[in-house]
């Protein structure tokens, strides 16, 4: 995990419910309930359980995560993610097996023949 | 890949409804529906304003669409698409570009059970009844959203946004 | 070991619960709840009821402090509340204020 201050961690016993921000890592294995808005990087792990709307500069997902999701630079989905919520991200990654219900929204840079073109008027 | 591969060369353009038993790979443009029973290959620089239906679709071109695949949808390094998609499996790599919604049937966002204690067990109920309230939902892994968003703790109140979703329908 | 950290970098508003140890670097405001030992470290700012086995106080805390087993306010802690407990140490240089209960 790099990081430049130390990643703190939230236990698998652990719940928080409420407002979390801040600048450091934050590696989830116990359940957050509530908003996350952090200028680093969240982590949930495939025991972690997050029902949150959640903003940060990165997030990687192994576990649960119910609320909308919005990464500065990255979104990473891993294969055991389950994500019921918007991702919204520069660069989102999904692995396949990773369950998601939602939108996924990156900018996308179609070339000239299909700018105007929308999707369902095909 | 598909044995006898059909390919649709990158001088073509095919404005209507194409359909194929079997795979198919594009790099041209096509303008209108894609049907395939096997594998669909949408090469890179392939220009495609198309509703997509597959059991395999891997995409390394350009689409914009709907995309449906029975078994898997894959979005490579040089994919730009935007448009729904419906697919149990889906990937999408780095590099690739999307912009839609992801339906992939129910997803379960209930605490694993073991490790967190107290809440974990409430689970199953809080789901059953969930299920027993909207019964379409239980069952059908196809339908958009509804399936999903009844599964939650009865303890906890649905996040605004999810309430709003819930309404609209 | 302690396994959930909150760093000095992480601020909680709201509550915290859980069955193990527990360290707090950083600022909390709400309610803190744990069944294992709960460390408000130096730097920290705690403005919470606070509820764990053994709790060390190093940092600012001002709230009620429960205890099932011990409470020590370190040496440069300030606590602001009522400490109920069966055993309490407050070193020498804390600063204290409020009502103590060993449950006598």
């Amino acid at each position: 995990m790099a990081a430049n201050k130390e990643a703190c961690r939230i236990g698998s016993t652990i719940t928080i419910s409420g407002n979390i921000s801040g600048d450091q890592d934050l590696i989830v294995e116990g359940r957050i309930e509530g908003r996350v808005g952090l200028d680093s990087r969240l982590i949930v792990e495939e025991i972690g359980n997050v029902e949150a709307q959640v903003e940060a500069t990165e997030v990687e997902i192994k576990g649960a995560v119910k609320g909308d999701i919005a990464a500065g630079k990255l979104a990473t989905l891993q294969s055991t993610a389950r994500v019921l919520g918007n991702v919204r991200a520069n660069k989102i990654i999904v692995i396949e097996g990773a369950m998601v219900s939602g939108s996924i929204e990156m900018d996308v840079e179609l070339p000239p023949e299909l700018a105007g073109a929308k999707p369902g008027k095909a | 890949m598909a044995d006898k591969q059909t390919v649709i060369g990158s001088d073509t353009q095919i404005t209507g409804e194409v359909r194929s038993e079997g795979g198919l790979e594009v790099r041209g443009r096509i303008e209108g529906k894609i049907s395939v029973a096997e594998t669909l290959t949408i090469s890179n620089g392939a220009i495609i304003q198309a509703d997509i239906d597959g059991r395999v679709v891997e995409i390394s071109g350009a689409v914009v669409g709907s995309i449906t695949a029975s078994e898997v949808v894959r979005l490579h390094d040089k994919a730009r698409v935007v448009g729904n998609i419906q697919a149990p499996r889906v990937g999408i790599a780095s590099g690739a570009q999307y912009r839609g919604q992801v339906e992939m049937g129910e997803v379960d966002v209930a605490q694993r059970a073991g490790k967190a204690a107290g809440a974990a067990q409430k689970i199953p109920v809080a789901k059953a009844v969930a299920r027993a309230a909207d019964p379409a939902a239980a069952v059908n892994r196809s339908a958009p959203r509804v399936a999903s968003v009844p599964v939650r703790r009865a303890d906890a109140p649905a996040p605004a946004w999810a309430r709003k979703k819930a309404k609209r329908r | 070991m302690v396994n959930t950290v909150i760093g000095s970098g992480i601020s909680i508003d709201g509550e915290i619960r859980g069955e193990e140890a527990l360290v707090i670097q950083g600022s909390v405001k709400g309610k803190i709840a744990v069944t294992g030992d709960l460390l408000v470290d130096a730097g920290a700012t705690v403005d919470a009821d606070v509820e764990g086995k053994s709790i060390a106080v190093a940092g600012r805390l001002t709230g009620n402090v429960h205890a099932s087993d011990r409470v020590d306010v370190k040496a440069d802690a300030r606590v602001v509340g009522d400490i109920k407990s069966p055993r309490i140490s407050i070193a020498d240089g804390a600063s204290f204020k409020g009502n103590i209960d060993m449950d006598v």
